[in-house]
């Protein structure tokens, strides 16, 4: 369901202050390289000939009676996100619909906030007595507060929207979604499933919200209407228009799903202790901790989502305070240091046992700047726990492949995120830039993704490379019979080595978008004594390195 | 106690297979370790080397030596690392241990290793090292750990012995041929040494002859000259396996290694 209120920063302020109702108004804003230019209008003022894109003194000239404001869009966006809180009671999930785009408004557009809000409506009608009724309370509600809607329920939210800003609400309307209109102007329509693309196939184009440029060339072909639309064949949509016209369209018929973000923050997982005594003994605060993350951990289990990052603040009392209380009260100084202690983990976890361990391995290198007064534990980051039933006959390598998780916790937790890493092949030519390091424990880490990357990397399993690799290659004194021949032999940390075996060269290049282009020649090496060695040759400058050593 | 006493030396008594068998048996119950019993052994990937071996392979829960002349380039390093395939092979996680952030992940993809169960720790700090080494094999989810360790003290070669027997996992410690002359906690201990293969063949892989320096409940001095396909990371002996001559078992009383192993315990 999607209701929309038109010119939704008037409506804010004549509700405000209802002394406006029946003025004009014009709501103006600084744009940059044009100006202070209209953003919206009331009525009175359009019916005058105000209209939002045209510069503010040219509009007062207009209406010179007319009330002027500076448009707000941070109180436009608060005032719509408490409807939204208000509107909770219609349907659990309550979202703020994004602002509209360029292509709406044409080439005059000012860049506008959100003006309508989107609800889930799935299978909360029956409790309103039906969808038409859910519908007329929504907007005998909106009604009743003083605001003008145009609600409109549709099967997904791409139709409610399209339908609430596009399709005709006026009275009367003599179709299987009927329009219906209370006395203050607000208007309910719902669009029942049969009839769905009887009522899509009306509205304009630009129900998809598709970019300008796609827009454009809609326009230029004359598809203006989504039944005209519909008649070109969908194999060459993606070809002419871009796959977002695909997308868009799937979510408008409902053959793929649209996400409704709900306008309230996610729950802030947080347990906070204020001692009485600034203190600085480890084993009290570990004891405050361990209560802490008993407490953070029974806020996750009720919400069944497990911890990602967990942030522990030590707020420490001023240094002042240390040597002398009185002093400091006098002044009535209150600086104080905080020091922020951050845990990354593999996979989301509840159990106190594992972050406790964790905690403790990083307090025992935390350097605190002061006596502790308040300690916090926060989770930053969460995930939502993966069920796993427990098998009755659990095989020992499922329990096994479980405890890898804690062991790469307690790896970064004492060495850092950067040093647990998972490696991964890359498609390049230059031996190093051959892999890359993936940290297991930092946020954003996108485990799917990247894996299977990974695992479809073409794996070269008949090049042979060395087990060590020097980053930046060592230079190397090297004694070849020929300028550009084989090595015969070379000197290594004052050491002679004369080479009795050689594989190469294997030539490898790279390309010059990558700037100073790499053009090396590769030869593995073994040395009389059975010693292996990658060594390469610069083809620019003629300068041998050594890059690998076999193990 | 009484019965590990060596015979007397004024009778040559004939040494027997059965007596051998007895005394190793009860040697090997005096001595502290209780390795996985249950757990099969793992196959070196080298039919000759695991039958130099008593367990037909390297034990579960061991630590592992791999001993070089010539650090990063003397052959162990690559050796521990085909182990190190090796003991993943059912499944389970290989940590490689690189301290100086020389390890060169696509050499393993080289020696047939998925990069999808290898994880790699960057600690710098020796002290960190050992802790790294001692957290992993403690895990049951870590097949097998690659660790390049220089400096290892008696106390902490002990602490991860312990560690290696709480886990399931093969501790391969790859360190320098001066090792050999410090007590050790291993439970397998093998000399690396490269060989030159012939100057006109260039087919051939890359040959290291091993010697089992160290090996709990059984005779060292196993040699054994074998020749890894740097392609597919197959190996296989190019010699006859020599076997070493029979050591008596209560030789190993006279070692000192052998004392302070059972103080510690």
């Amino acid at each position: 369901m999607c209701l929309r209120l038109p010119g939704w920063p008037i409506q804010r302020l004549v509700v405000a202050q209802p002394a406006l109702k029946g003025c004009a108004i014009i709501l103006h804003d600084r744009v940059p390289r044009r100006g202070q230019l209209v953003v919206a209008c009331s009525q009175v003022a359009y019916r005058a000939g105000v209209r939002p894109g045209m510069p503010l003194a040219e509009a007062v000239a207009c209406d010179e009676r007319a009330a002027i404001f500076a448009a707000d869009r941070p109180a436009d966006t608060a005032a719509l996100r408490a409807l939204a809180q208000w509107c909770e009671r219609f349907s659990p999930l309550v979202g703020l619909g994004a602002p509209d785009t360029p292509s709406d408004l044409g080439a005059k557009h000012v860049p506008g906030g959100p003006d309508h809000l989107l609800l889930d409506a799935t299978g909360v009608a029956a409790h309103f007595g039906g969808e038409a009724a859910l519908a007329r309370q929504v907007a005998e509600a909106f009604e009743q507060r003083g605001y003008c809607v145009r609600v409109a329920l549709a099967s997904t939210l791409s139709a409610a929207w399209a339908v609430a800003r596009y399709a005709a609400h006026t009275v009367p309307a003599v179709e299987s979604s009927a329009v219906v209109a209370l006395p203050a102007g607000s208007t309910y329509r719902v669009v029942p499933a049969a009839a769905m693309w009887e009522t899509l196939q009306t509205l304009p184009v630009r129900a998809l919200r598709l970019p300008a440029s796609t827009q454009a060339l809609l326009d230029e072909l004359g598809l203006v209407q989504l039944g005209q639309l519909a008649v070109v064949p969908r194999a060459a949509w993606s070809a002419r228009f871009g796959d977002l016209l695909i997308q868009r369209w799937d979510q408008l018929t409902g053959r793929s799903h649209e996400l409704l973000v709900p306008h309230q923050p996610p729950p802030v997982f947080r347990a906070c202790q204020t001692l009485e005594y600034p203190t600085s003994q480890h084993q009290l605060l570990t004891a405050v901790l361990l209560q802490l993350v008993q407490d953070l951990s029974r806020q996750l289990v009720a919400r069944q989502v497990g911890v990602l990052e967990l942030i522990c603040r030590f707020h420490c009392a001023p240094v002042s305070d240390r040597s002398d209380r009185a002093p400091a009260a006098q002044k009535g100084s209150s600086e104080s240091d905080s020091v922020a202690m951050r845990l990354g983990l593999f996979q989301p976890t509840t159990a106190v046992d594992h972050l406790t361990q964790l905690v403790q391995l990083q307090l025992a290198q935390l350097v605190l700047p002061g006596p502790v007064e308040q300690l916090a534990v926060e989770a930053a980051r969460t995930a939502p726990l993966t069920s796993r039933p427990q098998a009755l006959f659990a095989d020992s390598a499922s329990r096994a492949a479980r405890q890898l998780g804690p062991l790469v916790d307690r790896l970064a937790c004492r060495l850092g995120p950067a040093a647990v890493v998972q490696p991964q092949l890359e498609v390049d030519a230059q031996p190093e830039r051959a892999y890359r390091y993936q940290p297991l424990t930092v946020p954003g880490r996108a485990a799917a993704s990247t894996h299977r990357a990974a695992r479809h990397a073409p794996r070269q399993p008949h090049l042979v490379r060395p087990l060590h690799l020097r980053d930046p290659p060592v230079p190397l004194d090297v004694l070849a019979v020929l300028p550009d021949g084989p090595p015969i032999g070379f000197h290594l940390q004052h050491r002679a080595h004369r080479v009795a075996r050689y594989w190469g060269p294997e030539r490898l290049e790279t390309g010059w978008w990558r700037g100073r282009s790499v053009r090396r020649d590769y030869y593995r090496l073994e040395t009389d004594g059975g010693l292996w060695f990658w060594i390469f040759r610069e083809l620019d400058e003629g300068q041998w390195f050594l890059q690998g050593l076999f193990g | 106690m009484r019965l590990l006493r060596s015979p007397s030396p004024g009778s040559p008594a004939p040494v027997s297979a059965s007596l051998v068998a007895t005394l190793r048996e009860q040697l090997g119950r005096w001595e502290t370790r209780r390795p996985q019993q249950d757990a099969a052994p793992v196959s070196s990937g080298c039919p000759a080397l695991d039958r130099l071996l008593p367990w037909g392979g390297l034990p579960r829960g061991a630590l592992v030596e791999c001993l070089e002349r010539d650090p990063a380039v003397g052959g162990a390093g690559m050796l521990a690392l085909l182990l190190a395939r090796q003991a993943a092979l059912p499944g389970g996680a290989i940590v490689v241990l690189d301290p100086r952030g020389w390890f060169y992940p696509p050499a393993a993809v080289g020696l047939g290793i998925e990069l999808d169960s290898v994880l790699v720790v960057q600690a710098r700090q020796a002290g960190d090292q050992v802790w790294v080494v001692d957290q992993c094999l403690r895990c049951p989810a870590v097949a097998a750990v690659w660790a390049p360790l220089e400096r290892l003290g008696a106390r902490e070669f002990r602490r991860l012995q312990l560690a290696a027997e709480s886990g399931s996992g093969l501790g391969l410690l790859v360190r320098s041929s001066a090792a050999r002359r410090v007590p050790s906690w291993s439970d397998v201990q093998l000399q690396v040494e490269p060989r030159a293969g012939g100057a006109d063949d260039v087919r051939s892989g890359r040959r290291l002859q091993i010697e089992i320096t160290r090996c709990r409940h059984a005779r060292p001095g196993g040699v054994l000259e074998l020749e890894i396909d740097v392609v597919t990371g197959a190996m296989q002996a190019v010699s006859r396996p020599h076997e070493a001559f029979l050591v008596p078992p209560t030789a190993g009383l006279a070692d000192s290694t052998t004392g302070r192993r059972s103080a510690g315990a």
